[in-house]
Order: structure tokens, then C-alpha cells, then sequence
């Protein structure tokens, strides 16, 4: 365990060193980042200047559960998603065989590997607008009825990071397939909307999927709704995707044939 | 001609051998697509921004389709060409490069058209109980020259954009902004009805609303034959406009333009 913390410290400060290099890279990615965030919230805006709710969830509720989204998403977009999102290059260009050689853990070493540093600027404002948001709706938010929602958005990362994970592992059976980021980008805005808003078929995949777990849950946790069966809901789902996600990887891995070679 | 054509079958093979890539770029979409149609659909509202709900479900259907149509969007195909060094081939070619980057997102845009139909029917399935849209052969006519001013907008925008590489190597985020602006001032996002009042004149000059929301207006019976007829000046003068600034940015980049061992 602790060769495993001591390696991932290493790969977070070869990613600082490798983005320092690109400063104004760096910077314009940040710009970037924060109109996109913008625009969520402008969005918000608009719609409730003409709307008074959209399936029950009233403008400071959605705002809320923009920002819970919004802050789980910048986590992912930090630490796991970039590292998911190089899966296909590395089975397409036969770089799984350097991975595969290595002593350490396959999985670990393709999900850890790059950290995302121009993501941190982000991380910090959605951080202060979901302390403001909060006390909007729910004035008497304390540190120990915070902790547990953010647990959540711990457990609602990773599921979605076992999701996306599984999704990429399409490209054991289809390497020429670059684009899987498309659909992972979808999925994952699927989560700004509420997960109670979805009927019939789109519901079970919103729930059964981690994706009300990455957002609607937290939020939910946060606005004094949330219960003991959600929280075992949301747990039971990752823990099943989790599993899922490593029986295909395996499977996927027996399958892998290098492409360098 | 016989250089199109031969251009056309190319681009129409290699294009075709990534039908899987494009059927995952349709889905990607369709999912999008779904979960604004069921956010209108849960709101509290009979009509909103002008539109009834149904009417909203069916205008982000139409947007897919006319994204399908009219998103000619070339600006990675040039960025890539100019980085790589790969212009320098096309620039020894016996046809611009212009004409072969037209042709060959031509090409693109019917292989997509096959998967965007399997993806189209399978939302329509969905949403047939809202689908709300009635089309007459005068509203055809009048989309015509509607749908290729907005072609020639998102073309040149693009190309005029991405000609930046010329002179700045970290381009990519031009197209992020040109991304932005069109979700935003195309109606992509949210038809260009709901925004407030005080940005009215901004939002209805802007190029983008050319491409997407002006056919979609027209189609929904939202602007008077007036309007349209504006539309058209109005947006026909920006064509001119992206259509003199590519010009401008190509040339004077091509001066600038070298390549090393390609």
C-alpha cells in the first residue's frame, strides 16, 4: 500500500513539473474551464426566468446540484478521467505492453498515472459555491452534516470512474475506436440534470449507472433529504460497477493483443 | 470535375471505414439529446420562451438534425494539416486545398447521414407522442438558401479559426471558443427566444444565429417573412464576411507557413 502511495506521489509531481512547462497552456485551459462553468450557471439563470421548477427542484436546489456536479465532475477531471480517457491510446498504439511489464498493478498504474493540475483553480471556486449554495438552502448545514455528503461525492466519483472505465475497455474488442470520450462526456453531464426527473426505462439506467450516485444523491444529502437507504443505494450500485469494471478489464486483458508487435 | 469526383470517392472510402467512430459520435449525441428533451418535459410550465413543451421537444430534435445537415465543422482537419506539415502535400496538389477540404466533409456528412438516421429514428420512437413539427413544400424552399448560409458560416468560421495555427501553435483553444459561442448563440443550448430582453439585438446579429436557430425559427413559424427575408441579408453578409477573413488569414499564413522533411 505504501509503495502504491509513495508511486502515485511521484506521477503528481511529474505532472506539476510537465505543466509548469506550459504555463500559458495552463492558463487558457483555466479561462476555458471557467466560462464552461459559466455557462451552466447562466444557463440556470435563463431557464428559471421563465420556469418556477423543473421536476419539483426549484432555481436554488438546481444551482445546488449544478455546483455538487460540477465540483464531483472537476474531481474526476483532476484525478481519474484523464487517465481513463489514454485507455484506448494505449491498447491502439500497443503501449499496454510497457504497462503489463511493469511491477505494479495493471488497473492502478493506467488510473493514476496523469493528475490534472489546471483543474485545481476550478476545484476551489466550485468548492466556495458549494459552501455559499448550501447555506442558501440549508442554513443550518454544520461540519458533521456535511462530512457525509461529501463521502458521497467520494463514492460518486469513483463509480463514475468505474463506469468510464468500463466503457473504455471497449477498445480491447474495437481498437480502432477513438472516440468513446464522447459518449463518457455525455454520461457524465447527464448528471447535472436531477435523477428523479428521468421515467420508465431512462430512470433505471440513470440509477442502476452511477449517475444519480455522482450528483443528485450528494445533493440531496446536503439538502436535509437524503436517508439511509440512499446512502446504501448509492454504495451498493459502485460497489457493483466496481466489480463489473474489473471482470471485464480482466476479460479484456486476456483478449489484448499488442499492437507494437 | 473528374478531380472532384476522384477526390469524392476517396474521401467517400476512407470515411466509410470509419462508420463505427461516426455511429459513437451520433450516440453521443442522442444521449445529449434525450436528457435536455426530459429536463423541458419535467418543468413546471405549459409554455416557455414562446414555445409549448412539446414544440421545445421537437425544436432540439430539429436542432439534431439540422447539427447533422449544417455542422460542417473542418476545424480540426485544418489545424491537423498545418501542424503536421501535411499542407505541404496538398499544396503541390493540382486542386486547392479548400476544394479538398469541402468534398471531403461532404463525403462525411453523407456516410454520418446513415447513422444519424438509425439514431434519428430511434429518438423519434421516443418522442413521438411531442413530436410537433409540419412541413409544406413552401417552408422547403424557404430552408434551401436558410441551410447553406448556415453551412457556409459554420465552414468559414471554422477555417478562419483555424488558420490561427499559422501563427500560434496552441490553437486548439480557438476552437473551444468557436464551440462556446455556437452552443450558446446558435440556440444549440436554449432557444434563442428564452434570453432576456436586453440582449435581444446582440443575440438576433451574432453569425452563429445563422446556422442552427434561423432555419429552426423559420421552421417553427417564429419569425414573419420579413424576418426571413433579413435573415437571409443579414446572415448572407457574414458568409461574406468569414467567407473575406479566410481569405485574408490563408494567405497571409501561407507566407508564414513552413515544413520540414514532409
Amino acid at each position: 500500500m505504501l509503495r502504491y502511495l509513495k508511486l502515485y506521489r511521484s506521477f503528481i509531481k511529474n505532472c506539476l513539473i510537465r505543466e509548469m512547462e506550459f504555463r500559458l497552456n495552463f492558463f487558457i485551459r483555466t479561462i476555458i474551464y471557467f466560462v464552461w462553468a459559466s455557462l451552466a450557471y447562466a444557463g440556470i439563470f435563463i431557464i428559471y426566468s421563465h420556469v418556477n421548477t423543473i421536476g419539483n427542484w426549484d432555481k436554488e436546489e438546481m444551482l445546488l446540484l449544478v455546483t455538487v456536479a460540477g465540483f464531483a465532475n472537476t474531481i474526476h477531471k483532476a484525478t481519474l478521467y484523464p487517465n481513463v480517457n489514454e485507455i484506448p491510446r494505449y491498447i491502439r498504439e500497443g503501449k499496454m505492453d510497457f504497462v503489463l511489464s511493469m511491477p505494479v498493478d495493471a488497473r492502478f498504474l493506467v488510473s493514476t498515472r496523469y493528475f490534472k493540475f489546471e483543474q485545481i483553480p476550478r476545484l476551489l471556486v466550485y468548492l466556495l459555491l458549494l459552501i455559499k449554495f448550501t447555506f442558501d438552502v440549508n442554513p443550518h448545514t454544520n461540519i458533521t452534516t456535511a462530512i457525509l455528503p461529501l463521502i458521497l461525492i467520494l463514492i460518486g466519483v469513483f463509480g463514475m470512474y468505474c463506469l468510464l472505465f468500463t466503457i473504455s475497455c471497449i477498445v480491447f474488442w474495437k481498437p480502432r475506436i477513438w472516440n468513446l470520450f464522447a459518449i463518457i462526456n455525455e454520461i457524465e453531464n447527464l448528471a447535472d440534470r436531477p435523477s428523479d426527473i428521468f421515467r420508465g426505462l431512462l430512470w433505471f439506467v440513470v440509477n442502476l449507472l452511477p449517475i444519480a450516485a455522482f450528483a443528485t444523491i450528494p445533493t440531496k444529502f446536503l439538502l436535509g433529504e437524503g436517508n439511509i437507504n440512499l446512502f446504501f443505494s448509492s454504495v451498493l450500485v459502485v460497489s457493483v460497477v466496481f466489480i463489473l469494471s474489473q471482470m471485464i478489464w480482466k476479460w479484456g486483458l486476456k483478449r489484448y493483443e499488442s499492437a507494437s508487435s | 470535375m473528374r478531380k472532384t469526383i476522384t477526390i469524392l470517392k476517396t474521401s467517400l472510402m476512407e470515411i466509410f471505414a470509419e462508420k463505427e467512430i461516426l455511429l459513437i459520435w451520433s450516440l453521443a449525441e442522442g444521449i445529449g439529446l434525450i436528457s435536455v428533451m426530459v429536463a423541458w418535459l419535467a418543468s413546471d410550465q405549459a409554455v416557455i420562451g414562446g414555445y409549448t413543451k412539446s414544440e421545445l421537444v421537437s425544436y432540439y430534435f430539429i436542432i439534431y438534425l439540422f447539427t447533422q445537415i449544417i455542422g460542417w465543422w473542418v476545424f480540426w482537419d485544418v489545424r491537423e494539416a498545418i501542424m503536421s506539415g501535411k499542407l505541404s502535400n496538398y499544396l503541390l496538389k493540382p486542386f486547392s486545398f479548400i476544394r479538398y477540404l469541402f468534398i471531403h466533409e461532404f463525403s462525411y456528412k453523407v456516410i454520418n447521414m446513415v447513422t444519424n438516421i438509425v439514431v434519428g429514428i430511434i429518438i423519434m420512437i421516443a418522442i413521438k407522442d411531442y413530436l410537433v413539427i409540419s412541413i409544406d413544400p413552401a417552408t422547403i424552399l424557404k430552408l434551401i438558401p436558410a441551410i447553406l448560409i448556415g453551412i457556409g458560416i459554420n465552414f468559414l468560421t471554422h477555417f478562419s479559426f483555424a488558420c490561427v495555427t499559422f501563427f500560434w501553435t496552441e490553437s486548439h483553444f480557438m476552437a473551444d471558443f468557436h464551440w462556446i459561442a455556437s452552443m450558446v448563440l446558435s440556440g444549440s443550448m436554449i432557444p434563442l427566444s428564452l434570453f432576456p430582453k436586453v440582449l435581444e439585438k446582440i443575440i438576433y446579429l451574432n453569425p452563429f444565429r445563422f446556422t442552427f436557430s434561423l432555419p429552426a425559427e423559420l421552421l417553427f413559424g417564429k419569425i414573419t417573412g420579413q424576418e426571413y427575408i433579413s435573415g437571409l441579408l443579414v446572415g448572407s453578409f457574414w458568409v461574406l464576411f468569414f467567407g473575406f477573413l479566410s481569405l485574408i488569414m490563408w494567405k497571409v499564413g501561407l507566407r508564414k507557413y513552413s515544413s520540414f522533411g514532409s
